[in-house]
């Protein structure tokens, strides 16, 4: 055996790996404090968008649920009224909720949508305590008003 | 011509798609072609109503065989579902100029289709989407504004009209013209702004509104009690039968998340065709409503206090032995519903008869009480029905007496229009108001309130002595003549008798009259129409204080041997007590323990007063019912019962047909199916093993009740059995 063919070298070969990638550009990050970027289209947690106008696209169609192959989302519609009005048109969701432990992140329903309502996106941060949590209902699932029509709405009530 | 009952067919010889076939001459080619599975897609066809060719999807190449085998061919498609099959008949479905054609049809059908399909209710189930899907364009090349019209205009109650969805098929307007006989829906303008309405915008009233929906092949016309509460792919979809009334309509029932969310025809081409009446249709929610029993409780002062089963069962149990031991066989009574299974009401009288040793028990709220077996069976040989909805096309003659058909019998007052329609059956009806029936009636009378019984005994009379003018009290003696004319000149008449004749104060005289009538005429048949889902059922299955299952009577040994052979113990050989016997024996406190099983006397007896006194004053009220009735208020003991669609079973419907419906949903809370109740009280009191199940139940039955000999469940199937 030659101890410095069969031992030295190897062994400093290996360590230049390491040496090199302890030199060079840093993979990981600070988690909770840094995040790092998604590709563009991941798929991880469903949102509901909305239009610009701030109604909900979801119409409750429950175009969604059919395709879904696991059967994880859960559509009640209901009527819109001149007084509350959800989404344009004659339907809404009333309630809308996946079973975020069931769902497999096909993307389908977004296939599926025929408004574009339902988006996969990149919050992959879904870890929770109970099972319930993990039912996220419309209100988790929607998208915040637009900021830009709540403080123009509420500049010209206030002028 | 009344429909003949029988005739051979005369065949021809056809060719489709080059496939050579026989058909019955006449026949038209849609329906010949689904014999050799060519789909032919259609719109405005439907196979109970005439066709019209509206739609033009149903185009197809036809041509003609020539003496030298050659074909001359037809220069312009045909519509196949206006053509009948004649000898030497070659059509072709699938032929290139075909696939132009119907391509071609659907991109104009949806030039002004609004394509709302996500919202719309028909989306998954409509005949225009999948049209389109199998024959339609890919793409339109229509881009102009689309016409815009109203959404959901409530066109009634129950039904909303999406104008902008029609495709002009006229199913809708057809269907109150032909089948329902109101025409309240027609066509509006004409060309491009043609819509259907009714006249003058004014309800839709139809009793058989709801069947509009199912036939639209598009969503124009969707029900407003179902909008948007589910898709189709969220619903689990079971078979079953209405219990609403006696006819027996076979029925879809729509579930989604244990809710029923809809209610559909399911096709039966001896009992309902492929219709149903709003009240199975729209008004069947009972077992969703508020007030559902979904555990047993006991009296405590004023107020109910919730046990379990067990303790329940003990309570009833430690009551009705005490009330036995006092040695009195009147001590018990039991009324059973006529909307309970056959199952379950074989097991109420097994359970009352055997282990409780009374014969107390009945289902009648009726004032006719008496023993049918005595009174009809003796004399006509049959002891109810001896007709099907069949018979009514194929008789000269029907009498309705003393029925609001459309409001008792919905789906017999659509088969006896279309007797009349399509068979020219002629129709006498007597009631004392205006009924639809009169409508196509030939001669209607009307006779004053509780007349029944004058205006039968002058029909006798009339018949008797062949037409002598004689002096009588009934108010139109002109119309009598006329009637008892007709009568006596048709031979096989069919007499239609209804709930007036239940519940006159003469109704026995009345009924034996009535059989007097049909037996004096040439081939009279007499149907007895029973009020509710299974009272054919309750008859059959004997319960009734004098007859047990299969109308033995109690007092007979041998037959009484069969059923103590099969349950080994002896049975009561005294006749017991019919309704109003075990109301008023509860006045007098003979009775202290009355069961009452999913029956409402309170509000369905006769006399409400009667049943209310009797209840008030009984010892111990048992009610085993779905829902917390006025009945409910008078029980000491309260057990939760399921209605048909939480539980499996058969109903006999008023022409004897044994149906059988099958579990829709999972009961609310602790609530039991009827004949497990019984099972587990007969499990109590006998140490015997009960049935597991309907089907055993229905085993037992069909070995014991020699008319139910072939209603075994895997002989009825999906469509029934009639026994005869």
């Amino acid at each position: 055996m030659n101890i410095i063919r069969d031992v030295i070298k190897p062994i400093s070969r290996g360590m230049r790996i390491t040496l090199r990638h302890f030199l060079g550009e840093k993979q990981t990050v600070f988690y909770p404090e840094e995040r790092k970027e998604q590709f563009r289209r991941t798929r991880w947690r469903h949102v509901l968008l909305r239009y610009e106008n701030g109604l909900e696209r979801c119409i409750g169609c429950s175009l969604c649920a059919g395709a879904c192959p696991v059967r994880c989302i859960y559509v009640e519609a209901a009527e819109n009224t001149d007084e509350e009005r959800y989404s344009p048109g004659e339907r809404y969701a009333k309630r809308y909720e996946i079973n975020l432990l069931r769902c497999i992140y096909c993307g389908y329903c977004q296939e599926a949508c025929p408004t574009g309502a339902i988006v996969l996106r990149e919050d992959y941060e879904l870890a929770d305590y109970t099972r319930e949590s993990f039912i996220a209902t419309k209100e988790m699932l929607l998208e915040p008003l637009p900021v830009r029509d709540a403080v123009a709405e509420s500049t010209t009530a206030q002028e | 011509m009344p429909k003949p009952k029988h005739v051979e067919p005369k065949l021809v010889n056809i060719e489709i798609n080059g496939i050579p076939l026989q058909v019955p001459e006449g026949e038209l080619l849609i329906e010949a072609a689904k014999r050799i599975g060519a789909d032919i897609p259609i719109f405005c066809y439907h196979k109970y109503m005439k066709p019209v060719g509206m739609c033009r999807m149903c185009l197809v190449e036809i041509g003609t065989k020539q003496p030298d085998g050659s074909v001359r061919k037809m220069p312009k498609p045909q519509t196949a579902c206006t053509l009948p099959c004649t000898e030497g008949l070659v059509a072709w479905t699938e032929s290139e100029q075909i696939i132009k054609d119907r391509r071609a049809i659907l991109e104009f059908l949806l030039i002004n289709h609004p394509l709302d399909c996500p919202i719309c209710d028909r989306g998954g189930e409509c005949p225009l989407q999948n049209n389109t899907q199998f024959y339609g364009p890919p793409v339109s090349r229509y881009i102009e504004i689309k016409r815009h019209l109203p959404k959901a205009f409530p066109l009634s109650k129950y039904v909303a009209l999406d104008l902008e969805r029609c495709i002009h098929c006229g199913r809708c307007v057809r269907f109150t013209e032909e089948i329902s006989g109101d025409a309240q829906l027609a066509f509006l303008f004409r060309g491009a702004q043609m819509q259907p309405h009714t006249f003058q915008l004014t309800e839709f009233t139809s009793r058989f509104s709801g069947n509009v929906i199912e036939i639209c092949p598009v969503g124009a016309l969707t029900s407003r009690t179902y909008r948007f509460r589910a898709r189709p792919w969220d619903i689990v979809t079971q078979k079953s039968i209405c219990s609403m009334c006696s006819n027996g309509c076979n029925l879809y029932l729509d579930s989604r998340s244990g809710q029923i969310v809809r209610i559909n025809a399911r096709e039966n081409p001896a009992v309902n065709e492929t219709w149903t009446c709003d009240k199975g249709k729209f008004e069947q929610t009972y077992m969703h409503a508020p007030n559902r029993l979904t555990q047993p409780m006991r009296r405590r002062g004023g107020d109910w206090e919730p046990i379990s089963w067990a303790d329940a069962y003990d309570l009833l149990l430690a009551r009705i032995n005490e009330a036995r031991k006092t040695g009195d066989r009147q001590a018990i009574a039991a009324i059973a519903g006529q909307r309970l299974s056959n199952e379950s009401l074989y097991l109420f009288q097994k359970l009352f008869r055997a282990a409780f040793q009374t014969n107390n028990i009945d289902h009648r709220l009726t004032r006719y009480q008496g023993n049918l077996q005595a009174d009809v069976a003796a004399r006509l040989g049959y002891p109810t029905s001896g007709i099907e909805y069949g018979d009514l096309e194929s008789a000269p003659l029907v009498f309705v007496f003393g029925s609001d058909l459309i409001e008792e019998q919905p789906m017999i007052y659509l088969r006896l229009r279309k007797a009349w329609r399509h068979y020219g059956v002629k129709v006498l009806v007597a009631y004392p108001l205006s009924t639809p029936v009169e409508e196509f009636a030939e001669v209607s009378l009307r006779y004053p309130v509780g007349g029944e019984l004058d205006l039968v005994k002058a029909l006798l009379q009339r018949l008797s002595d062949s037409f002598p003018a004689s002096p009588s009290q009934s108010p139109n003696p002109v119309s009598i003549d006329a009637a008892a004319s007709l009568l006596a000149q048709s031979p096989g008449v069919i007499i239609l008798v209804g709930e007036k004749a239940w519940n006159h104060p003469e109704a026995q005289s009345l009924l034996l009259a009535l059989v007097e009538l049909a037996q004096r005429l040439p081939d009279g048949k007499l149907a007895l129409l029973l009020p509710e889902a299974n009272s054919q059922g309750a008859l059959d299955m004997g319960v009734l204080p004098d007859l047990l299952p299969g109308y033995a009577s109690v007092d007979d040994a041998t037959a009484r041997a069969r059923f103590e052979a099969a349950y080994s113990v002896p049975l009561p050989a005294q006749p017991g007590l019919n309704t109003d016997a075990i109301f008023h024996a509860c006045l007098t406190g003979e009775v202290q323990v009355l069961y009452l099983a999913g029956v409402n006397p309170v509000e369905r007896h006769y006399d409400p007063a009667l049943a209310e006194r009797a209840l008030s004053a009984c010892d111990f009220v048992v009610v085993q019912d779905a829902l917390m009735t006025e009945t409910a208020h008078y029980a000491d003991l309260l057990l939760p019962a399921c209605t048909f669609a939480e539980s499996e079973g058969t109903f006999t419907n008023w022409e004897r047909r044994v149906q059988r419906f099958w579990k829709a949903i999972e009961p609310p809370g602790d609530a039991k199916p009827d004949w497990l109740i019984f099972a587990e009280l007969w499990l109590r009191t006998m140490r015997q093993t009960p049935p597991f199940n309907p089907r055993e139940i229905m085993c037992e039955i069909s070995e014991l009740v020699p008319s139910y000999a072939d209603c075994t469940y895997e002989m009825l199937g999906d469509q029934g059995r009639r026994w005869e």
